[in-house]
């Protein structure tokens, strides 16, 4: 019996491991800082939103650049496809990334 | 003559409408989609035997049903069929450029791309193989240069080939294997019905099904199997959403980026990536802390410079408008005719149309930075705090605009998407000071408060913005909850506007100005003359002139004591004065005569039914009337205080006569003067912005709009004038 849960214990923390390894460099945009340059790995915005940011080119492996933001820090400008967009913290927030 | 129908479409800001402008010059139609407030513009061309029919369909990015600008652009396909799409490229940021090329070529209608603004792409290090391009997507790519016209009559060249071979594209852009089997599950079903089939592409409703487009699933009604067509589609969703683990809408849109992303790989190349003029530009204009004091200093260097270049032709005008008033009053005899002629039409109007330079010349500076791109820049750096009031970034430029003159503020609300954030923006516009205000706050403030007088006029201006901001603060949380927009803008590259766009700017826009003030204002200077001309009481002459002949007698008593000056002439005291005792004596009669008129009139009498109502704010019947003739056009306050002040009307705000009266009068004092202020500021602009507002967001709103700013002008202007009577200030 003891065996089993031992055994079990080893499996739950190898599961952990497993899984804070994975996340290990995930953020959102408003995480990152002024020149930060990122890799986009989801958008997690419901409906109109998130689709919008979708089409405006937030999309998966996509890369981007942190540039600037406004005086009170929103909103961020951010460069993608070679191009510079606007968007809210609050969208920010929404558009999950991996530092590189 | 052959007749080809071109649809012109692309991404905001990607030189579609300087194209657009190339291709039609003059020949251009500006009207609205039915049942919307979106701009509908054609024109056409002839061009080696053909006549070209061209469409300028609204800049989107994409063709979702989200927004009434996308819905339009696709709906013009499916409805107006037309023969040729011709796609405006941005090549400096060409892969979202070609994001809205795919669904066009979904739409299976034959297109051609136009490779726009290579100039500053090549500048920019950016070097497209347009051929590769061409020949992966399937489909003809012309480069073009629309600010220097260049390029434009390939496009022509092309579109005519295209027209004649009927040649579509062939191949299609692929979502991936699990997205094109459930996409081929849909169409296979949707080939059932062959009617429908033909009006609406198979493929492309489904894929818009899968992207849970609300406009695609209502068309679907129409199909003959619509429950199985919707179930599947449903099916299809859910099955996508459970293998990649998230929206299916997201997921295509990332498909259609990843085979734009190939595309591009192979047929564009990017060389050194100096830095851009842009970014050298945007570390000053969008610096952190230089940013808002550069803008503030736009706005304020574009005011300035209006006003002052516009006085010249404002001064031009009123001259103009001065001389037609005498000239009317030589040849139409005196009477009913000739003061309506006068005093309503030529007065009304004229006090209007001078400020028509004014606008001309904030319409340019607009342009220009709109054009330039550098608004973008401003919405981006007023965002936040426009925000914290429930505003969006982009409603800066209405309200600016309302600073100048609410009618062209709120037609520049339309870059407004959402329309909850559209119509908070036209309902806090009109507190903006506008120009026509500004003579009725420059006479009571001069009147009243010296040399305190800027601070005063200052403090309006102030109040205004304070009371639009808090106003949308309190719509947003009431009666227009909702959902903030997504403030998503692009940030253009800075591009130098071309003087032919400027132009065609403010030409379009004047015209409409011109259109809806004067359309509006012409019937409501007429109106405010018949309310204040009629009914007439029947004349006494006999009566004005005892009135006369007393007064006479009063003056001759006042300077009647002679003067000997040293040369022994002798000097009555009237002249010494400069003043002619039967001149005075008469004009005094006349003055009397015509506010006894007024207080006959419908104007008057109404101003009495409301004095009750008035009274608690310190104003009197004759106040009342001048804020019901100021209800249908703010210029008329002034004019109409002259009249019932018995300075006949024609002084303005400069007047000493005008000034005076008002010093004298029991009624007024620096409180009621400044309540006055208040009073015109709030109460609902002139007939020409209320006609403007209804145009947009229509009756109720209006309405609701109008009973709001009554309600806010008197409880304001109450508690003002209750507080500083309590206090004794002023009074």
């Amino acid at each position: 019996m003891q065996g089993k849960v031992k055994f079990f214990n080893y499996i739950m923390i190898m599961i952990i491991i497993i899984i804070i390894v994975a996340k290990r460099g995930l953020m959102v945009i408003t995480d990152l800082n002024n020149g930060d340059c990122f890799k986009i790995k989801y958008v997690t915005l419901p409906g109109e939103i998130g689709k919008r940011l979708a089409d405006m080119g937030f999309s998966k492996n996509v890369e981007g650049k942190v540039i600037r933001s406004a005086l009170f820090g929103d909103p961020m400008q951010i460069k993608i496809m070679g191009y510079n967009i606007s968007i809210r913290k609050s969208e920010a927030k929404g558009v999950t990334v991996e530092l590189i | 003559m052959r007749q080809i129908k071109v649809g012109l479409a692309g991404n905001p800001n990607s030189g579609k409408t300087t194209i657009f402008n190339s291709l039609t010059g003059m020949n251009q139609k500006v009207g609205n989609y039915a049942g919307v407030t979106v701009e509908k513009k054609e024109g056409r061309k002839n061009y080696k035997g053909y006549d070209f029919l061209i469409y300028d369909l609204p800049g989107t990015y994409s063709l979702t049903a989200y927004s009434i600008d996308e819905v339009i652009a696709r709906d013009f396909i499916l409805d107006e069929k037309p023969d040729i799409i011709i796609d405006v490229i941005d090549s400096t940021n060409i892969e979202r450029n070609l994001y809205l090329l795919l669904q066009f070529q979904e739409l299976n209608i034959p297109i051609i791309g136009a490779l726009n603004i290579t100039d500053q792409a090549e500048s920019m290090g950016i070097k497209i193989d347009d051929k590769q391009l061409s020949k992966i997507l399937d489909m003809p790519m012309i480069k073009t240069v629309g600010a220097r016209e260049k390029g434009i009559n390939d496009l022509l060249d092309e579109a005519i080939v295209m027209f004649e071979s009927k040649k579509k594209s062939v191949k299609i852009p692929s979502y991936g294997y699990e997205i094109e089997d459930e996409i081929n599950k849909i169409t296979e079903l949707l080939a059932s019905d062959h009617e429908f089939s033909s009006i609406f592409p198979p493929r492309w409703i489904a894929i818009k099904l899968l992207e849970k487009d609300q406009s695609a699933y209502k068309k679907i009604k129409k199909h003959a199997d619509y429950e199985v067509v919707n179930n599947t589609a449903l099916q299809c969703i859910k099955r996508i959403e459970i293998h990649y683990g998230y929206d299916a809408e997201i997921i295509i849109s990332e498909q259609r980026y990843g085979y734009i992303h190939g595309a591009v790989t192979e047929t564009v190349k990017y060389e050194n990536s100096k830095i851009t003029d842009t970014e050298k530009l945007d570390a000053f204009l969008l610096n952190r802390f230089l940013g808002l004091p550069v803008f503030l200093f736009f706005l304020w260097g574009i005011f300035q410079l209006t006003f002052a270049i516009g006085a010249y032709p404002q001064g031009w005008l009123e001259t103009f408008f001065g001389w037609l008033g005498n000239i009317s009053t030589q040849f139409i005899p005196a009477g009913m005719l000739q003061s309506l002629v006068v005093d309503g039409i030529i007065g009304g109007l004229g006090g209007v149309l001078s400020f028509v330079p004014l606008i001309v010349i904030l319409f340019m500076f607009i342009s220009i930075l709109e054009d330039s791109g550098y608004m973008a820049r401003a919405a981006f750096i007023m965002d936040k705090f426009l925000h914290i009031f429930g505003l969006h970034g982009q409603s800066f430029l209405p309200l600016m605009v309302g600073f100048g003159c609410s009618v062209p503020a709120i037609m520049a609300s339309r870059s407004l998407k959402n329309p909850r954030d559209r119509i908070i923006t036209i309902l806090v516009t009109p507190f903006m000071n506008c120009g026509a205000k500004l003579p009725v706050h420059i006479l009571l403030a001069g009147t009243f408060f010296a040399s305190n007088a800027g601070n005063m006029v200052l403090l309006i201006y102030v109040t205004g913005v304070a009371l639009a901001l808090l106003s949308s603060l309190l719509f947003k949380n009431t009666i227009l909850k909702g959902e903030s927009t997504p403030f998503v803008m692009e940030l253009p590259p800075y591009r130098m506007p071309t003087g032919a766009g400027i132009l065609q700017h403010i030409s379009e826009k004047t015209a409409l100005y011109l259109k809806k003030a004067g359309a509006i204002l012409l019937p409501a200077s007429v109106l405010i003359w018949v309310v204040i001309s009629f009914p007439k009481p029947f004349e006494d002459p006999a009566k004005y002139q005892k009135i006369g002949a007393d007064y006479k007698i009063v003056l001759e008593e006042k300077y009647s004591t002679k003067t000997v000056t040293p040369g022994n002439d002798k000097v009555t005291g009237d002249v010494e004065a400069g003043i002619n005792i039967d001149e005075e004596a008469s004009k005094y009669a006349e003055n009397l005569k015509k506010e006894d008129e007024l207080a006959y009139s419908a104007a008057g009498r109404l101003g009495r039914i409301i004095e009750p109502a008035i009274r608690p704010l310190g104003f009197d019947w004759k106040i009342g009337v001048a804020t019901i003739t100021g209800f249908a056009a703010k210029e008329s306050v002034v004019s109409t205080l002259g009249i019932l002040y018995k300075t006949g009307g024609e002084e303005g705000e400069e007047s000493r006569t005008l000034r005076n009266a008002l010093q004298n009068d029991k009624t007024f004092n620096p409180l009621v003067a400044f309540v006055l202020m208040l009073f015109t500021l709030i109460l609902a602009p002139c007939f020409a912005a209320q006609a403007a507002i209804k145009a947009e967001i229509g009756w109720r709103w209006l309405g609701f709009y109008v009973l709001y700013s009554i309600a806010v002008s008197w409880t304001l202007c109450f508690a003002v004038y209750q507080t500083g009577k309590f206090f004794g200030l002023g009074v």
